[in-house]
C-alpha cells in the first residue's frame, strides 16, 4: 500500500512532504495571487492586494506580501477577484434515475408504491450525483464554486447535499455538507395516483399528518410500550417527519405566483418551513411573500426576448421560428396591443430580482432550470432592469453562503476561508466581462474563455499545444497539462503536474498516429519507475490509460487549452 | 367608489403611431391593476330603475343602495349618501346577480380520474385567478358559480363556490367565504367508462356504481369507528390518517352538500336509496335529465335539482329528455336551478331561464328563481345571496330590457358593490395574466373547451395497458 502511496505522489508530482526533492517535484495547492483587484465581499471597493492560498485556504489578504518558499506566483495585475459563487438550488452533477422498465405495475392507479408517485422524500442527492457529469464543468466555468443539489424525481425528489465544484472520482468526495433540504413539487404521475395537481394537494395533506402521527405513535410507544404493538411506518413517512416538525426546511418549487400562493395555502395548514425555488415570476403574490417573509430562490432564467429570436441565421431557423419571426413583424393594432403586453410581461419578468431587493425580501438564485452559458447574460439583464450589482453579488455569495450553513467557510475573500475565487478581466456585471479563472480550494482552473477555438486534433488532426488531464489514482485527484510540440513529422512532448513549476518529464517513444498517441516517462523512487500513457484524442479532447507495472492502470481524460492562454 | 374601469379604453385605429399605442396600452393595464387591487367591496346607488327582487316582487322605479358590499336599502325615494357612484336607473333592469349551480370554470384541474373514489381531492386547491372565462361569465350577468370536479368518478372531488371576482389575483379571494362545502358525485355511463372500460375495475355497470357509493360509506364508518376508539383513550396508538376517509365521515354527517351527475330516473332512485341507508340528507342531482319521471320521489326525500334547459342527446342514456324537466320538477316541489356546465352557456342563462316561459309556463318569478335563489339554495347561500334583500351581498346585474326578454343584454355586473363588468368599458383584452413566451398566433386562439365534465381524463380513457 505505501509503495502506492508513494507512487501515485510521485507520478503525478503529489504532495510535498512525501518527496525528498521537494521543490523540484512539487509545490502543493500554494499560490500567491499578486496585485489583484479584490473585492472582498458584497458592497466592497475593488482593493489592489495579494492573496495568499496554503492547502487550499486564503492564509492572508493584503497588499505587498512576499512569496513564500514552495509557493507559485500568480500575478493578476488588472484582474478582478470575486468570492467563488455558490448556487443556492441546482441540479448540477445530477443524473436522474432511469425508469425501471420492467418495473411491476400496481394493482389499481390507487395503489401505486411512494417510488411510482414520485414521492421519494428519503432519497438523497448523493445517489444522483456524477462527478464525471459535465454540467459540474460547464456551471464552473460560469464561477459556481460550490452548490446545494437536489435530486431529480417526481411530487417529492428528495433531499439536497452541498458539493463542491471540483474534479473528483466519486460523487461523495464532492460533497463537503449534507443540507437535507427536501425538495417538493406539484407534479402528478400522470398515469397513477396522484395524476393532477388537485391529488397532490391532497396527497400532501395525508403525508404530513401521518408523519406527524408516525412520530406521535413512536414517542408514545417508547414512554410506555406495554400491551402495544410496535408502531410501523414507511421510510418515506419516516424521512418527511423533520420537515413537518420543522427542523429543516422544504424547498417548493414555486415558479408563477399561482404555484406561491398554493406553496403558501399548503404551508399555513401543515406547517413546514418554506423556501420558494426556482421562482420566475411573483408577479401578484409579492405582498404575500413580503408578509410571509417567503425566503426566495430567483431562477436564473428569463423568457427570451424578442430581438435575441431574430440573431440566427434564416438556414438555422426551425419552421415555428420563422412563422414568429413572421408574427413579430407584422402589424395591426391589435397585434400590437398584444405585442405591447407581451414585451411589458418579458419586462416584468427581469424586474423581478430587483423588486425582491427594493421589498427588502432576501433572496438567492436557484439554477433549476438555467443554462450555464446563459448565466452571465441573464444576470446582466437582471441588473439593467434594477438589480443592484452588490445585491447580484450577495444572491452569488454571502446569501447562499448564509443560508446553507456555509458562512464561516465561504462566501467572501477573507483569512481562512476556502480559496475559491472568480477571477474576471473586468468588473463583474460589466459588459464584456469575463471570467478567465476559478479558483476552488486553491486549485486553480484556467483558459476558461476560449478566445478562440481550439485546434482540430484527432485524425488528420494535430495535438500540438498544451492539454490539461485528470485522472485519479488512489482515490486522489491529480491534475497537470501535457504539452506536446511538432518535431518534423513526429510530436515531443512532456507532462508537467499542477503541483509543479518544474520542467515536466519528457514522454519518450513518443508516437501519435490515426487519433491514438503512447509513450512513457519515467520516474525516480527508490529505482526508476516506468510509466505508460495511451490516450486517444477526438477533437479538443482525451482520455485514455495511464499504467504503471506492477501498480495497474488508471484513468486519464482531458482537454485542449486555448493556444493563447493569459496565464 | 367610482367606476373600475376609469379611463377610456378605445385606440384610434387610425393612429400611426406604434409607439402611442403601446403606451396607450401598458397605460391601461396599469390602471386596471390599480382599480382592480384597490377594493374587495363597494359602494354603489341605482336610482328609479325597475328591481327585480325575485323574493319580494318587482318595485318599479326603485331605488338600491349597497354600502360596503351589502345591500342597505331598497325601495322608493331613498336618498344616496355623499359621494357614492349612483347609476341612473332609468329604463333598465336590476336582478340578483346569476348563480350558476354546475360550472367548471375559474380553476386549473377539473378530474383526478385515478380512482372511482377521490373524496381526498378539493378544487379550491388550484383556483385559477386569471381565468377569462371568468369575466366572460361576467358578462353574461353571472356572479357565482359552483366550480365543480368533474364526473370522471364515482365519488369525485370537493367543489369551490366563487365569486367572480375578476381582477383579484389571490386564488383565495374567488372562494366566497361561508359557503358550505360541496362535493360531486357521479353515475352512469363516465364512471364506467373510465373505470370499468379504461382500467377494467370496479364499476364496469350501473350495478358496480352503487356497490361503489356502499363500500365507501362502509368504509368510511369503519375508519370512524377506529378514530373514536383512539380519542376516547381505548386504543393508544393513532391510526393512519386517511383524508378520503375524513372527507366520506363528513358527507356522513351532514358537514358537505352532495351534488350527484345524473341522468336515468333508475339511477336517482338507487342514490336516493343508497343517502338513505346512510343517512345523508343533501343532495342535489345535476343534468337529472330523466328527473321529471321521478320528481314527486325527490320531492319528498328534499332532493334538489339542476337541469339544462333543452340540451341532450350527447351520449346515449341522454336521449330520454324534455324542455318540460325545469318546469315539471318545479312544478312537483323540488328546488330547481338551470346551469351551464359550459363556459359559454354560462354567458347567457338569462336566455336559458327565460326556455320554461315557453316550456311550462313558469311565471317569470318562477324563471328568475331557477338562476338565483334557486342555485342559491342547492349550494346553502341563500341567506346571503340569490334575492335582492336588505342585508344580502350586493351582488347585481343591470339589464336594458327584462332579463327574460329575447332582447336583454347585461349591461353592468356588480359584485359585493364593485363593477366587475360594464358594457361600456370592456376593452377587448382583458388577460391577467401574459404568457411572456406565448406566441401571439396561439394568443388569438384562447382556448375553452366545450364540456368540461370530462376534462384531464382523456389520458385514462386512452390508456389500455391494464385491460
Amino acid at each position: 500500500m505505501r509503495i502506492c502511496i508513494l507512487l501515485s505522489v510521485l507520478l503525478f508530482m503529489g504532495h510535498a512532504t512525501f518527496c525528498q526533492n521537494t521543490y523540484k517535484m512539487g509545490i502543493t495547492d500554494n499560490y500567491l495571487i499578486k496585485n489583484a483587484l479584490v473585492v472582498s465581499k458584497p458592497g466592497a471597493a475593488p482593493v489592489k492586494q495579494d492573496i495568499l492560498i496554503e492547502d487550499g485556504i486564503i492564509k492572508s489578504v493584503g497588499p505587498n506580501q512576499k512569496l513564500p518558499l514552495n509557493t507559485l506566483d500568480l500575478s493578476c495585475d488588472s484582474m478582478y477577484i470575486y468570492a467563488g459563487f455558490i448556487a443556492g438550488a441546482s441540479y448540477i452533477g445530477i443524473k436522474a434515475p432511469e425508469e425501471k422498465k420492467d418495473a411491476p405495475k400496481p394493482p389499481s392507479r390507487d395503489e401505486a408504491t411512494y417510488e411510482q408517485s414520485g414521492i421519494t422524500p428519503q432519497v438523497s442527492a448523493l445517489s444522483q450525483l456524477n462527478a464525471s457529469d459535465k454540467s459540474i464543468e460547464d456551471f464552473r466555468k460560469a464561477g459556481f464554486t460550490v452548490a446545494q443539489v437536489f435530486p431529480k424525481g417526481g411530487m417529492i425528489p428528495g433531499q439536497s447535499s452541498i458539493i463542491s465544484l471540483k474534479m473528483a472520482k466519486d460523487g461523495d468526495e464532492l460533497v463537503i455538507a449534507d443540507a437535507k433540504n427536501l425538495l417538493s413539487t406539484f407534479t402528478s404521475s400522470r398515469l397513477v395516483a396522484p395524476s393532477t395537481q388537485i391529488g397532490v394537494m391532497a396527497r400532501y395533506r395525508n403525508l404530513y399528518k401521518n408523519a406527524e402521527l408516525a412520530d406521535k405513535n413512536a414517542m408514545a410507544y417508547k414512554t410506555n410500550p406495554v400491551g402495544l404493538k410496535a408502531p410501523s411506518f414507511s421510510e418515506e413517512i419516516a424521512a418527511l417527519i423533520p420537515f413537518q416538525k420543522k427542523e429543516r426546511n422544504v424547498y417548493f418549487l414555486a415558479p408563477k405566483a399561482k404555484d406561491i400562493y398554493r406553496a403558501s395555502a399548503l404551508q399555513k395548514e401543515l406547517g413546514y418551513n418554506l423556501y420558494l425555488v426556482d421562482v420566475k415570476h411573483i408577479g401578484d403574490a409579492m405582498d404575500l411573500v413580503k408578509s410571509a417573509k417567503l425566503p426566495v430562490l430567483l431562477s436564473i432564467d428569463l423568457p427570451e426576448k424578442e430581438e435575441e429570436k431574430g440573431g440566427k441565421s434564416e438556414k438555422g431557423k426551425k419552421p415555428d421560428e420563422k412563422a414568429a419571426e413572421k408574427e413579430t413583424k407584422e402589424s395591426s393594432p391589435e397585434l400590437d396591443s398584444l405585442k405591447a403586453k407581451k414585451n411589458a410581461a418579458i419586462k416584468a419578468y427581469e424586474e423581478e430580482a430587483g423588486k425582491l431587493e427594493k421589498a427588502g425580501i432576501s433572496f438567492t438564485f436557484s439554477l433549476l432550470d438555467a443554462k450555464a452559458t446563459d448565466i452571465s447574460k441573464t444576470l446582466m439583464r437582471m441588473v439593467d432592469a434594477g438589480l443592484s450589482k452588490d445585491a447580484a453579488l450577495a444572491a452569488l455569495t454571502t446569501t447562499p453562503a448564509s443560508w446553507l450553513g456555509l458562512s464561516k467557510t465561504h462566501g467572501t475573500i477573507e483569512q481562512g476561508k476556502v480559496a475559491n475565487l472568480v477571477i474576471m478581466d473586468k468588473p463583474i456585471f460589466e459588459k464584456e466581462g469575463k471570467i478567465k479563472m476559478v479558483m476552488i480550494e486553491g486549485r486553480l482552473f484556467d483558459g476558461l474563455v476560449a478566445d478562440k477555438a481550439p485546434a482540430e486534433a484527432g485524425k488528420g488532426g494535430s495535438i500540438e499545444g498544451s492539454w490539461t488531464y485528470v485522472t485519479v489514482v488512489q482515490g486522489g485527484e491529480e491534475i497537470g497539462t501535457f504539452k506536446f510540440t511538432k518535431d518534423g513529422s513526429s510530436y515531443k512532448g512532456v507532462v508537467i503536474s499542477d503541483r509543479t513549476s518544474s520542467a515536466g518529464s519528457e514522454i519518450k517513444d513518443l508516437v501519435f498516429k490515426d487519433n491514438k498517441l503512447s509513450g512513457y516517462t519515467t520516474v525516480d523512487a527508490d529505482g526508476t519507475i516506468k510509466v505508460d500513457f495511451n490516450l486517444t484524442f477526438d477533437g479538443s479532447k482525451f482520455t485514455g490509460k495511464v499504467s504503471v507495472p506492477g501498480m495497474g492502470s488508471f484513468d486519464i481524460s482531458g482537454s485542449k487549452k486555448p493556444d493563447n492562454n493569459e496565464f | 367608489m367610482n367606476s373600475s374601469y376609469p379611463i377610456q379604453t378605445k385606440i384610434d385605429i387610425k393612429m400611426k403611431n406604434n409607439i402611442i399605442i403601446k403606451i396607450s396600452v401598458l397605460m391601461i393595464i396599469l390602471l386596471f391593476a390599480y382599480a382592480f387591487v384597490r377594493a374587495q367591496s363597494g359602494d354603489i346607488f341605482i336610482k328609479n330603475a325597475t328591481l327585480l327582487t325575485v323574493t319580494n316582487g318587482i318595485v318599479e322605479q326603485g331605488d338600491l343602495l349597497v354600502q360596503g358590499g351589502k345591500i342597505k336599502s331598497i325601495g322608493k325615494g331613498i336618498s344616496a349618501p355623499a359621494n357614492v357612484k349612483t347609476i341612473d336607473g332609468t329604463g333598465l333592469y336590476v336582478m340578483p346577480g346569476i348563480i350558476d349551480a354546475h360550472s367548471h370554470i375559474g380553476i386549473d384541474v377539473v378530474n383526478e380520474a385515478s380512482n372511482p373514489v377521490t373524496a381526498e381531492v378539493y378544487v379550491g386547491d388550484v383556483i385559477d385567478p386569471y381565468a377569462i372565462a371568468v369575466y366572460r361569465a361576467l358578462a353574461g350577468g353571472v356572479t357565482i358559480s359552483h366550480a365543480m370536479h368533474g364526473s370522471a368518478n364515482v365519488i369525485g372531488g370537493q367543489c369551490q363556490t366563487i365569486k367572480h371576482r375578476y381582477g383579484n389575483t389571490d386564488p383565495s379571494s374567488y372562494k366566497m367565504e361561508g359557503a358550505p362545502r360541496t362535493i360531486k358525485f357521479a353515475l352512469g355511463e363516465n364512471p364506467m367508462r373510465v373505470h370499468g372500460e379504461g382500467q377494467g375495475i370496479v364499476p364496469s355497470t350501473r350495478m358496480g356504481v352503487e356497490q361503489v357509493f356502499r363500500k365507501a360509506f362502509s368504509d368510511a364508518l369503519d375508519y370512524k369507528a377506529k378514530w373514536a376508539d383512539y380519542k376516547s383513550g381505548k386504543t393508544k396508538l393513532a391510526p393512519e390518517y386517511n383524508l378520503r376517509m375524513e372527507t366520506l365521515a363528513d358527507i356522513i354527517d351532514g358537514k358537505i352538500i352532495v351534488h350527484c351527475h345524473s341522468y336515468r330516473a333508475d339511477e336517482i332512485l338507487m342514490l336516493l336509496r343508497v343517502l338513505k341507508d346512510f343517512g345523508i340528507t343533501k343532495i342535489c342531482f345535476q343534468h337529472v335529465n330523466e328527473g321529471f319521471k321521478v320528481a314527486p320521489e325527490l320531492a319528498a326525500y328534499g332532493a334538489m335539482a339542476s337541469v339544462f334547459a333543452d340540451w341532450w342527446a350527447y351520449k346515449f342514456e341522454v336521449y330520454y329528455s324534455t324542455a318540460y324537466n325545469a318546469a315539471i320538477l318545479t312544478k312537483n316541489g323540488v328546488v330547481t336551478s338551470i346551469n351551464s356546465d359550459d363556459a359559454e352557456l354560462i354567458r347567457h342563462l338569462y336566455h336559458e331561464a327565460a326556455k320554461t316561459k315557453r316550456y311550462g309556463n313558469l311565471t317569470d318569478e318562477e324563471a328568475l328563481k331557477l338562476i338565483t335563489i334557486n342555485p342559491a339554495k342547492q349550494l346553502g347561500i341563500e341567506s346571503r345571496v340569490g334575492s335582492l334583500e336588505t342585508g344580502k351581498d350586493g351582488d347585481l346585474v343591470i339589464f336594458d330590457h327584462h332579463p327574460l326578454s329575447v332582447y336583454a343584454v347585461p349591461q353592468m355586473t356588480i359584485v359585493d358593490g364593485i363593477v366587475r363588468f360594464d358594457r361600456k368599458n370592456d376593452p377587448k383584452d382583458m388577460r391577467l395574466d401574459i404568457d411572456p413566451e406565448e406566441k401571439l398566433s396561439d394568443t388569438y386562439i384562447m382556448h375553452e373547451d366545450e364540456d368540461r365534465c370530462m376534462q384531464d381524463v382523456t389520458e385514462w380513457l386512452f390508456n389500455t395497458q391494464n385491460k
